[in-house]
């Protein structure tokens, strides 16, 4: 009887101590599976991470901020190896990350925000990407317009590009925002095509462009022109290289840049760095910034002239 | 603590009218501290009444309310618990899933202890009162999982705790007892009396009113008819005083001899312990169903309309079998319902007259006969047909239902079941709650039912009313048909008599089902 | 005059709105064009109104609706991709919502479970099978031009999603209104018990208002992703609250305190005005929902008022 408690309290013991050991447990975690971006990078991740041996799991909360932190906890509950989240800031979650941190799961960050806790957040600065994105249109507009601004606070990595917005700004005295829209989410492409067909009318030609934080109300936007200005001279430049934004772009239509993070590369580096942290070392940086690539009628090979 | 004998509490003369009805017309009443008094008669009598004047609900008109000698003016529910009269209804108002405990605390101040709720003390208080009225009772498990006798007690222990009872009133605590709980309730009200508290004891059943009462008083349309010590009066006595007519022979029509049956009822599962109804109305027929509030009679209107389903037992129209549960069934057999409950079961209140007129024969307002278009036109057409056939008051058809009398707004439930031949016609309280002009045309109404060969069931708890319109009368007492009368043999004493019969056969399987319906 | 503020109250006030902002922006707002505009930007919103307004009309709440615009929006581009016929994809999208009505009609109404928490769970369950189908992605492409011009477009100068609106307006006041049906449902909403002593069916009549809910939700899916061209999981979202936001705007309007379709129509027209005009005005958006919040307290707080003082 002794001898038969034993030895199955070693084979528990064992299973516990062996069975991680056979497979690395990620969980990549998000509020965001929906958006196209978001969906490309976890899939990437998944893929490379895969490819790796690593057991991934993905977890999406569906744009509830409550239930992240809740999974989170489920996950750190659950002793995963490592923890992943992706298009969401660490601080929203900052309480459970320290849990993470303190069971010793290692937390990496994928078009994040750099944290406490958060071994490296691998993004494309969207800062940058705000101005990247403004000087494009405010050089196609030779300094000087009026432009309208999407844009959704909500978001932080989406929040950083509208301040690198506000920063370019400065130096174009010229450049004028005549009207802005707090993009309602879920359903942004409808709630852009609204906004921009109301003030189509309040402004109509005074519009010279549309600055779209994302490309979801860009596209709402490009589809209000259709319809409402189709002569306008009006042009649409956003951020994050949306299937539909590139068909628009290759259309010739107001829709004129879209700047395209590398998602497939962010999740590669992410993959890389998870793997350093895996084997003990450290990562190359607590942020890494993977730069993104302009999109426009010309790189896609098309001739709108 | 009052003394033995003293006259706790005395009512003279008390008076109250609702519209033209008067409920109370002169009642007296006097208890004495530490004794159970039983207050006795039929539907109507105005016993009800009298107790809402005790729970400061209602205002008496007229009359004295004296406690130990001294008036007082019971101006509100606050202060009738003040004066130490506490009341324990049929409704038990009990939240299911708290213990005799928590619930004993429901809208009392909570024993504290620092910021929390002193749960000992809580239960300290309970027990002490427990163990005096019911020392076998369940304090820990929640009172969904009781049975109704439990219930009950957790309701007196409830009243008694907070400041000291004087006077416990209890409607029908036993109605829905089987007799070995409804002795242990009885021991309960003894204890209780034997500690000074003086219990008014409103109950149905005579045999157990002549075991545990004291004294008794017995009302009859709102006035006090008899009262004194119950060992001075028997069984007879009581049910004489309560009825009051004394060979009155019934006023209604009979039917022909040769009348067709229409309705037939055989072996209809009925009532909690199996039994079972059969009986047969003919064309012409008025069959009126009389039994006391709680003996069921809405439930088996419902079987037999369909509104409820059964196992087991025929009822047929016309010869055509009607299947249970299946209002539709009944409809298109020509059968029509005015349910006993205007407010809830009857007016749709939030639709117009026409719409509740249209609603059951919503074919009959069709633009065309084979689309299911609905004509506003046809729709006021047959509110006007309705409301003079009838003789509604009513202004537009458009208004809502609420805006009649009750008697008008009793009419228009007649009215739903107008264009069809009516077969059967099943009334529920065809007359509560209207004035008597109304009344009398309600009862118009159903002898021209009958005459046009519709067969009707009336179930009433007004004896005028089923002397006025019933040539043969079934009597209910506990799910039971206790008693066939017609000719010579119906008379108000016999119905009444039939009436409180409780069947003591009822058992132990009574509580037996109360625990399975609630598990 | 009470009687007058009760029924038309509501109307008034969307009259007052609108000529308020048309004074506030004669060129932008008050204009033909912009207000015929309007009429196609309240439309998804107005269609999901009208199907709550049946399930209202019952005396129930559906949770599920939008879940069930998620889903068509999804559902349709899926069974696109997958080569199904438009006409067809289309068909068959209606037909899932409308099993989706049935079970929450059948158990709110043969078992008599709340129709929150039967219709959340539906709703639940939907939005599962929608990210299911979808990945939890986006949808975009292969959405045919015919498809596209359901909700694109102009016919002599009116937006074709004007005309949807229209056409569903139309044929749902009819069925409350007109027909027997709409009698039966508004006997239940009214009156459960007396209306089935009455001898009404519950549990089919609780099911059409549920399937109707469902499949106009579907259908404003399928709009939707016609209109904008792609389809999203969680793209019928922001139509749950606004919609019963309409319909409760709407029973302060016409009859008293019970769900209708003019009424319905006025409420959504309220939402939309008030968005439109703000926008045209600049008003952050924020301020939008604070605004539209207050009116619909004021609505309902103008009625309750009313009749209190009768």
């Amino acid at each position: 009887m002794t001898n038969l408690k034993l030895s199955l309290t070693a084979l528990t013991l064992l299973a516990s101590t062996s069975l991680p050991a056979l497979a690395t447990d990620v969980n990549v975690v998000t509020p965001y599976m929906s958006s196209i971006p978001t969906n490309d990078m976890v899939q990437a991740f998944k893929a490379e991470g895969e490819a790796l041996g690593w057991d991934v799991t993905v977890i999406d909360t569906r744009n509830d901020f409550g239930q992240l932190a809740s999974r989170m906890e489920d996950t750190v509950n659950a002793g995963a190896d490592a923890i992943v989240l992706v298009s969401t800031s660490a601080e929203l979650v900052a309480d459970q990350v320290a849990m993470a941190a303190e069971a010793g799961i290692p937390v990496v960050s994928l078009d994040g925000v750099k944290a406490e806790n958060v071994a490296v957040n691998v993004t494309s600065n969207n800062f940058d990407l705000g101005v990247q994105l403004s000087e494009a249109l405010f050089t196609a507009l030779s300094g000087k317009g009026n432009i309208v601004k999407f844009f959704h606070s909500a978001h932080p990595g989406v929040h950083q590009r509208e301040l690198g917005l506000d920063a370019t700004l400065e130096n174009y005295p010229d450049i004028n925002v005549i009207a802005e829209h707090f993009v309602q989410v879920p359903g942004p492409v409808d709630d852009g095509r609204v906004a921009m067909e109301n003030i189509l009318r309040q402004y109509g030609d005074e519009i010279d462009g549309v600055w779209a934080a994302f490309d979801d109300p860009g596209i709402g936007a490009e589809l209000a022109f259709e319809s409402e200005a189709p002569d306008s001279d009006a042009i649409i430049m956003g951020i994050d290289g949306n299937e539909q934004a590139v068909d628009m772009i290759a259309s010739c239509t107001h829709y004129a840049l879209t700047l395209r993070q590398d998602f497939p590369g962010m999740a590669k580096i992410g993959v890389e760095q998870l793997e350093k942290i895996l084997n003990g070392e450290s990562p190359d940086s607590d942020e890494i910034f993977v730069p993104a690539v302009p999109i426009t009628a010309d790189s896609l090979g098309v001739s709108c002239e | 603590m009052a003394q033995q004998g003293q006259s706790f509490l005395s009512l003279r003369g008390v008076k109250k009218h609702f519209g033209g009805a008067k409920a109370l017309d002169g009642a007296d009443l006097l208890v004495e501290a530490g004794s159970v008094h039983s207050l006795v008669g039929e539907n109507g009598a105005g016993k009800s009444t009298l107790i809402k004047i005790l729970s400061g609900l209602i205002e008496p008109d007229a009359g004295d309310i004296l406690i130990d000698g001294q008036p007082v003016e019971i101006a509100g529910v606050q202060q009738a618990e003040a004066l130490g009269f506490r009341f324990i209804h049929q409704e038990l108002s009990l939240v299911p899933h708290f213990t005799a405990v928590e619930n004993a605390f429901i809208g009392r101040p909570y024993p504290r202890k620092g910021p929390f709720i002193d749960r000992r003390a809580m239960r300290q208080a309970i027990e002490d009162t427990a163990r005096d009225i019911a020392p076998d009772l369940p304090l820990d498990i929640p009172v969904g999982q009781m049975t109704t006798g439990q219930k009950q007690l957790v309701e007196i222990i409830r009243a008694l705790i907070g400041a000291p009872a004087r006077l416990v009133v209890m409607d029908e605590p036993t109605a829905s007892l089987s007799d070995g709980e409804a002795a242990r309730l009885h021991k309960a009200v003894k204890r209780l009396s034997d500690t000074g508290v003086a219990v008014i004891f409103i109950s149905h059943r005579l045999d157990e009113v002549m075991e545990i009462c004291d004294s008794f008083t017995v009302l009859r349309n709102g006035c006090t008819v008899g009262a004194g010590r119950i060992n001075q009066i028997d069984r007879a006595g009581l049910v004489h005083l309560m009825s009051g007519r004394e060979e009155v022979l019934g006023a209604a029509e009979t039917p022909p001899v040769d009348s067709p049956v229409v309705l037939k009822v055989r072996d209809l599962p009925f009532g909690t312990c199996g039994q079972s109804v059969s009986f047969d109305i003919c064309a012409g027929e008025i069959l009126g169903l009389y039994g006391l509030v709680g003996a069921g009679r809405s439930s088996l209107m419902k079987l037999i309309w369909g509104a409820a389903p059964h196992a087991g037992g025929q009822i047929e129209l016309d010869g055509v079998p009607l299947r249970p549960g299946r209002i539709g069934d009944r409809i298109s057999c020509g059968a029509a319902y005015v349910p006993e409950d205007r407010r809830n079961e009857g007016l749709i209140t939030s639709r117009s007259i026409a719409d509740n007129l249209a609603v059951a024969h919503l074919s009959q307002v069709r633009a065309r006969p084979q689309m299911p278009w609905t004509s506003r036109r046809k729709m006021a057409e047959r509110s006007a047909t309705v409301q003079s056939m009838l003789s509604v008051k009513m202004g537009s058809p458009w208004h809502g239902p609420l805006t009649l009398s009750g008697g008008n707004q009793q009419k228009l439930l007649f009215g739903r079941w107008f264009g069809e031949p009516t077969r059967l016609l099943i009334l529920d309280e065809p007359s509560r709650g209207v004035d008597v002009g109304a009344k009398a045309e309600i009862h118009a109404l159903a002898r021209q039912f009958a005459r046009d060969g519709a067969a009707v069931l009336m179930t009433t708890s007004d004896m005028d009313e089923l002397m006025a319109l019933s040539a043969r009368v079934l009597v209910m007492a506990g799910g039971d048909i206790t008693a066939e009368l017609s000719g010579n043999s119906l008379t108000p004493a016999r119905v009444i008599d039939a009436a409180f019969q409780h069947q003591s056969e009822i058992s132990d399987t009574d509580s037996q089902t109360e625990k399975e319906t609630h598990a | 005059m009470t009687s007058f503020v009760r029924r038309y109250g509501t109307l008034v006030a969307l009259l007052v709105i609108i000529i308020a902002f048309s004074i506030a922006s004669p060129i932008a707002f008050g204009t033909p064009n912009n207000l015929i505009n309007i009429t196609q930007q309240m439309t998804l919103l107005a269609i999901v109104a009208i199907g709550a307004t049946l399930v209202m009309a019952v005396g129930e709440f559906d949770l599920s609706t939008a879940a069930v615009v998620s889903f068509g929006g999804i559902f349709v581009v899926f069974l696109l991709k997958a080569g199904v016929p438009a006409p067809l994809a289309c068909l068959a999208v209606l037909a899932a919502a409308g099993v989706f009505g049935a079970v929450s009609g059948f158990i709110v109404a043969r078992f008599e479970v709340l129709s929150f928490i039967t219709t959340l769970a539906v709703g639940t369950i939907i939005g599962g099978i929608t990210f299911w189908l979808s990945d939890g992605a986006t949808l975009f492409g292969d959405i045919p031009v015919g498809f596209r011009d359901l909700a694109r477009g102009k016919i002599s100068g009116i937006p074709t999603l004007t005309f949807w609106l229209i056409g569903v307006a139309v044929v749902a006041w009819v069925v409350l209104d007109k027909v027997e049906i709409g009698r039966r449902l508004y006997a239940i909403g009214g009156n459960r018990e007396a209306a089935r002593l009455a001898g009404v069916r519950i549990v089919s009549n609780t099911m059409v208002a549920f399937i109707g809910s469902a499949m106009l939700s579907a259908l404003v899916g399928m709009l939707l992703t016609a209109r904008i061209g792609s389809a999203n999981p969680t793209g019928g979202g922001g139509f749950l609250l606004s919609a019963y936001a309409a319909v409760f705007l709407g029973m302060t309007a016409f009859r008293e305190g019970e769900a209708n379709v003019p009424g319905t129509l006025v409420g959504a027209a309220i939402i939309a005005v008030v968005g439109n005009g703000l926008t045209i005005l600049g008003v952050s958006t924020f301020m939008q929902d604070i605004i539209t919040g207050m009116i619909i307290l004021a609505a309902v707080l103008v009625r309750r008022t009313g009749t209190q003082s009768r």
